[in-house]
């Protein structure tokens, strides 16, 4: 169990000398599903995990999203052993290994603040977990060379970490974490350190990287863009517990309550009253009285419904149309290729547009009222 | 408080009025180093000087280095002082250590029982050894009770006792040391290791003990040092056997004729302090002594130079791949408990040695017996009464506390004027003068006081309160200059930059937002300087006159002639004083961490 | 700049203080009073309540003690200095030479009172010298623990003390060569007319045969008293003076005054003393005799003064050094020997001796 937890085999493989140099990057490992089962984790009398179950498929990027204090960071840091479970268990390939120290599971980490050792060159760092793990000095340089190349960083190989800017280090803790070529790697908020610019393009050079390494990658991240753009799936979480679990699209369309949908992406969420049900088109009515109709494709009884709309489905006119909710402008900023638009419905609901510049000359005049509409699916009901 | 006039090059300095150059800051250090000069460098110039006066002028040194008596002396101290600093090392790692990794009231207990004893006076807890390990003491008393002897053992007065003594004494300084590295250190570094395969003893040495070494080194250099001075421990738990060369000093004192190789003696114990750790400050630098960190340049230099030869194969390397990294990962494959139980039961050792004696004191002192026994046969307070009726113990304590309020003053004055020097100022050599100022901690204060008792003698200072407390000044002014600065540091120049934007004088900055902000730190240093006025003996055994009484003195005196319960009183008493100052502080201490 | 000003007139202040506090205490010294050097311990205690307490009641001159068990060093770089503090010390013998020309004045015998002067005129000759007057006896001799020694099987002289065959058992000395050295040769079977000057490196090989039954090197005079009641040692080198008291009282304690030691310590008034009539005057009180007796039957240490012999209990005064049979026990120790210098001329034999012992102990 011990050897099956390290799971460096796919890499002990090719390390033999049998096969000198022929591990070119594109060497595939096959990441390992993670199953965590009914996991609780307490501090003190607080339950910052709380029965959380998670099946992590072999070679997916999950992303694990939430605000601060959801329990994200406590989950990963309970798969990777920092600390130990209440109750549940977590097993890799379906295997448990809750009661494997860190150092014996076997997986890859990226931290929030690098940690790279300030007592050793980059080289040194990445070649560290393969020291650990046994592999030679020759061939583990040879190891090392070629994940900084993967990471472009090989020519700061005999840097310290103090003399390297932070997106450089960060680069060198990801080749830190893949060089075993884990078959899990675990990421906890890596960029968020990080200045926009840098962040959006190590994003993809993550992205990129677990499309060559085929690991299993768990991505915990309080971003809901990053989590987006990155993901295979997304778990989000709150109060310790997983709310949703869906690939990025459901998540951000099909959101399962006003939680999810306020946290991820900008969200409008409506008060109505189902006026009427026909198959699956319903009408619905605010409370200002003006009704416009959705398509439904969760059940929804007749009654009081939270209709979420996103703020890039609504298109404005000047003129009143059908299903147009007439609003009064409150703000209008200019952000480049769209206008960002608040505005409020009778009865004072806010409502927050976002549209194209080219869909309308210039900023509309602050007070002013515009008819605001959206299409019957462009409508999500929340229950 | 930087006057406009500091801002102008160099140049435009010339044509700045004198009362202008009067407000540079370089000023503020004028009374620190001018107090240092006449009571502390001048007087260690003497004793150098004296020390050539002879037939020849080399005859006191030639006859130190002739006499086998000396030169063995010489290696016995510096044997004991690295056997010391090496058992303080190992033992205050893991104590620092858990310090770091324990929360809540865990780490406070921890924390108290290493610092308490720190401010406690060293004859006091080298007197509660005395009671720990004597015949009549709780283990032997255990030991025979529990079989393990047959009847009572020496354990005084031989090298284990010096050695346990003198650990027990300098392991704060140690622990503190090395725990102000460890509390530096991302926490995400020894989960990195572990995540990259590392046990806790690989995280440990390949990443823990590498990156903390600074604060471990500073830590064994400055026991180190300071354990060549010793002079109280070794004489009171020491054998024959065990003469360190401080304690040659007092007692060629004794004689007449010592005059010229007695000052010898005290230059030779002197020279081999300074060269410790002149050496060691080469390397190191010499920010170790006042717990300044060069942590992050030294690490730099060494991977540069780890840089410059990458591919070089070394004897070092090969040693490490076929020994060190199959050491560890074997050691890796231990369950993880076995680290963490080590350091507890260490931790736990650790606690007992500081924390056992003082306790076994205090239960003494409420002994109703008149010799020193334990457990004490019945319970009273008559040696409390004996200490409160005794008006020469009163007397003594009356002259030890105005000695060290007037020492607290003038430390806190001197030295809060020179911090804000040091610190606001951009004089070249800020080292050097720091480096005199800070220098009083490692003179041995055997030396000190010997160098001071002839001025003293010469102008009527000895025996007198202000004599001593001006004394004793010079030790303490080392600590005020350390916190203050450290305080001053951490002062926002931008916050005293908005206050003077808006109108306030440079007086008015420094009332408004600068004293405000090192309040807590003067309050701990003004505390720190009144402690180690109260608690110091070996200046004031040569500097007191006749009229002259402190608690120490008196303690000493008693220790030395007859093991009481007033000693354990005594004793009680200072702990409490110390708990009682630590727990009035502490809302002042702690205000800067609830700040942040 | 306005804090520099701040900051230097505090520092004046403190300054002022200093120097202000120190110009009180030498206005101090001028007042009505009189320092002397004390031994402390029991002996003080008696000394206090036998002597000091009476005589500043009645002369109204205050008595200031300070405690000090040699004080030849301090007297020496107090005179050299100019700052005399002292006005009444005790020297050990063998410094009184040492220090008589530099450091010391003359008793001026005349000025003292009738009461001591009658002491005196019983005293030997030299026991009052120019410079020095011997207050107390002080015995050195062979004290042990009787539970351990009884009878027949009680040691008789420093043979039976170094042969740890016939007498087994714990041994303390004193850390000093004076008294050590003499006995060891005296072990080692030199009569005791012919000890002087001492063969210091026979004396040596001997102390390193008692060394490893040596449970404690002693340093003070607490000490032996102490390590015999708490039988860490059964037989000891050590002061008369507190063993004897513990006899009194019914302590299984035993002295031996067979090849013991007895010296004098002088009394001497310190070169511009402060106040020299007042030391006088202490003087003269310490030596009348029906006081001197008193103190003695608190405290063992006897004036060297037959009046003071006879006016005490024999019961306790055949413990003292100056008894007749005690004396005839004894030796003559030499001071002169331990004060002359060394043959390497650069210390005193005492000086030389302890390096030698010192090392000695250190192996």
């Amino acid at each position: 169990m011990e050897d099956s937890a390290r799971a460096p085999q796919g890499w002990a493989d090719a390390s033999a000398p049998a096969r000198p140099a022929a591990s070119s990057p594109a060497n595939q490992t096959i990441g390992s599903s993670v199953d965590v089962r009914s996991v609780t984790k307490y501090y003190g009398h607080f339950r910052a995990a709380d029965d959380i179950s998670l099946s992590v498929s072999p070679g997916e990027f999950i992303t694990l999203l939430g605000p601060s204090g959801s329990g994200k960071t406590t989950l990963l840091n309970l798969v990777a052993g920092f600390q130990k479970i209440d109750a549940g268990e977590i097993l890799v390939d379906g295997k448990p290994i809750h009661h494997v120290p860190t150092h014996k599971r076997g997986f890859g980490m990226v931290f929030q603040g690098y940690a790279l050792f300030p007592n050793m060159t980059v080289t040194q760092n990445v070649a560290f977990p393969l020291r650990m793990a046994g592999v030679d000095r020759q061939t583990a340089e040879r190891r090392v060379a070629e994940t900084l190349e993967i990471m472009r960083m090989s020519d700061h190989a005999h840097k310290a970490p103090s003399q390297m800017s932070g997106g450089q280090q960060q680069r060198v803790a990801i080749a830190r974490a893949i060089v075993m070529r884990p078959k899990v790697v675990l990421m906890d908020e890596p960029l968020s350190a990080l200045d926009r610019r840098l962040r959006e393009s190590i994003q993809i050079e993550i992205r990129d990287l677990h499309q060559t390494l085929g690991s299993t990658i768990l991505f915990v991240t309080h971003d809901q863009g990053e989590a987006l753009t990155m993901s295979d799936r997304i778990a989000v979480l709150n109060a310790g517990h997983i709310v949703q679990v869906g690939t990025p699209v459901e998540i951000y369309r099909h959101p399962v309550d006003r939680f999810v949908a306020s946290f991820v992406g900008e969200s409008n969420l409506i008060e109505a009253e189902v006026m009427q049900k026909r198959g699956d088109m319903m009408t619905l009515r605010n409370r200002a009285g003006y009704t416009f109709s959705a398509r439904s494709r969760n059940a929804i009884d007749v009654g009081k419904a939270t209709v979420l709309v996103r703020p890039e489905r609504i298109t404005i006119s000047n003129e009143a149309g059908k299903n147009s909710i007439p609003v009064t402008v409150t703000s209008a900023l200019f952000l480049g290729e769209i206008l960002r638009i608040e505005a409020e419905m009778e009865g004072g609901e806010k409502l927050l547009i976002r549209c194209s510049d080219s869909a309308h000359r210039g900023l509309p005049a602050i007070g002013g009222t515009l008819h605001a509409s959206w299409g019957a699916d462009d409508c999500w009901m929340l229950s | 408080m930087s006057a406009p006039a500091l801002d102008l090059p160099a140049a435009g300095s010339r044509a700045v009025p004198f009362s202008q150059r009067l407000r540079n800051p370089i000023w503020l250090l004028a009374p620190a180093v001018i107090f240092l000069s006449f009571i502390y460098l001048v007087p260690l110039i003497d004793l150098i000087r004296i020390s050539f006066n002879g037939s020849t002028p080399w005859i006191h040194f030639e006859r130190v280095f002739s006499l086998p008596l000396y030169w063995d002396s010489l290696v016995r101290t510096m044997g004991i002082s690295v056997t010391v600093a090496i058992l303080c090392c190992i033992f205050g790692y893991p104590t620092a250590l858990m310090i770091h990794r324990t929360r809540g009231w865990v780490q406070v207990f921890v924390a108290t029982t290493i610092i308490l004893p720190y401010f406690i006076a060293i004859l006091i807890r080298t007197y509660s050894w005395m009671v720990l390990l004597g015949r009549n003491g709780p283990i032997n008393k255990l030991a025979v009770a529990l079989g393990i002897f047959d009847e009572p053992m020496q354990l005084l007065f031989n090298r284990g006792a010096v050695l346990l003594g003198m650990t027990a004494v300098l392991l704060p300084i140690m622990v503190l040391s090395i725990y102000s590295s460890v509390a530096r250190l991302d926490s995400g570094l020894t989960r990195a290791a572990a995540a990259s395969g590392a046990g806790p003893i690989a995280t440990f040495w390949r990443v823990l003990l590498p990156l903390t070494l600074p604060g471990a080194g500073a830590g064994f250099l400055l026991v180190f040092v300071m354990g060549l001075g010793f002079f109280i421990t070794p004489t009171l738990l020491g054998g024959p056997g065990d003469q360190m060369f401080a304690m040659h000093i007092t007692q060629q004192a004794n004689f007449v004729t010592s005059e010229g190789f007695l000052q010898a003696l005290g230059v030779v114990l002197l020279v081999i302090t300074l060269v410790v750790v002149g050496v060691a400050g080469r390397f190191l630098g010499f920010e170790f002594l006042w717990g300044g960190g060069k942590l992050a340049e030294a690490h730099e230099s060494k991977s540069r130079s780890g840089a410059s030869a990458p591919h070089r194969r070394t004897a070092g390397m090969v040693v490490a791949d076929t020994l060190g990294w199959p050491i560890l990962r074997a050691l890796s494959k231990l369950p993880g408990s076995v680290g963490r139980v080590t350091v507890s039961a260490m931790t736990i050792f650790v606690i007992a040695t500081l924390i056992v004696p003082i306790v076994a004191v205090a239960i003494i002192s409420f002994s109703h017996a008149s010799y020193m026994t334990f457990p004490p046969p019945s319970y009273s307070l008559r040696w409390y009464e004996e200490f409160f009726t005794d008006s020469a113990w009163i007397e003594a304590f009356l002259n030890s506390l105005s000695i060290a309020v007037i020492s607290a003053v003038m430390a806190v004055a001197l030295g809060a004027s020179a911090a804000m020097g040091i610190v606001r100022s951009k004089i070249v050599g800020k080292t050097l003068i720091m480096l005199l100022i800070v220098s009083p901690v490692i003179v041995p204060p055997v030396v000190l006081g010997l160098s001071l008792y002839g001025l003293y003698l010469r102008t009527g200072l000895d025996g007198t309160i202000g004599g001593l407390a001006a004394a004793h000044a010079i030790g303490g002014l080392p600590i005020v200059v350390v916190i203050v600065s450290a305080s001053l540091q951490s002062v926002s120049r931008d916050l005293e930059r908005a206050a003077a934007v808006h109108g306030a004088s440079p007086m008015t900055v420094f009332r408004m937002v600068t004293l405000p902000a090192i309040a807590p730190g003067l309050a701990a240093a003004t505390f720190f300087a009144f402690l180690h006025s109260f608690d110091e003996l070996v200046l004031t055994l040569f500097l007191t006159g006749p009229r002259l009484q402190t608690l120490p003195l008196r303690l000493w005196a008693d220790v030395n002639y007859q093991l009481n319960p007033v000693l354990a009183v005594v004793s009680t008493l200072e702990v409490l004083l110390v708990i009682g100052g630590i727990i009035l502080a502490r809302p002042v201490l702690a205000r800067p961490q609830r700040a942040q | 700049m306005r804090l520099a000003n701040t900051m230097s007139r505090l520092m004046a202040g403190v300054f002022g203080a200093t120097v202000g506090l120190a110009v009180t205490g030498t206005a101090l010294a001028q007042s009505n009073e009189v320092v002397m050097q004390d031994p402390g311990g029991a002996y003080g205690d008696a000394l206090r309540k036998i002597m000091y307490d009476p005589f500043e009641a009645e002369t109204g001159i205050d008595v200031v003690l300070v405690q000090e068990a040699r004080s030849g060093p301090r007297i020496k770089a107090q005179v050299e200095a100019g700052k005399t503090e002292w006005d009444l010390t005790f020297i050990f013998d063998q410094e009184t030479k040492l220090l008589g020309d530099c450091c010391l004045a003359d008793i001026d015998y005349d000025k003292l009172s009738d009461s001591a002067k009658k002491t005196l005129d019983t005293m030997p000759e030299n026991l009052k010298r120019p410079k020095g007057v011997a207050l107390q006896v002080i015995g050195v001799g062979m004290a042990y623990n009787t539970d351990s020694y009884t009878g027949e099987k009680a040691p008789q002289n420093w043979a039976d003390f170094w042969n740890v065959d016939a007498f087994p058992g714990k041994r303390c000395l004193p850390a000093w060569p004076r008294f050590v050295f003499e006995a060891a040769l005296m072990a080692d079977g030199v009569k005791k007319e012919e000890l002087y000057p001492l063969d210091m490196e026979r004396a040596l090989k001997k102390v390193r045969e008692i060394k490893p039954h040596v449970v404690k090197w002693w340093t003070t005079s607490a000490q032996p008293p102490q390590l015999l009641l708490d039988g860490e040692a059964d037989m000891c080198m050590a002061y008369t003076g507190t063993m004897s008291l513990l006899a009194l009282e019914g302590a299984p304690i035993e002295l031996n005054w067979n090849q013991g030691f007895i010296y004098y310590d002088f009394f001497s008034i310190p070169k511009d003393a402060p106040h020299y009539d007042n030391a006088l005057k202490l003087l003269s009180w310490r030596l009348d005799a029906e006081r001197a007796a008193e103190l003695t039957s608190a405290y063992p240490v006897a004036l060297p003064s037959p009046l003071v012999f006879e006016a005490a209990d024999p019961e306790v005064s055949r413990y003292w050094a100056n008894n007749p049979d005690n004396v005839a026990k004894a030796i003559v120790w030499s001071p002169e020997y331990w004060g002359a210098m060394s043959p390497d001329g650069r210390t005193t034999n005492e000086e030389y001796g302890q390096e030698k012992l010192n090392s000695l102990l250190a192996e």
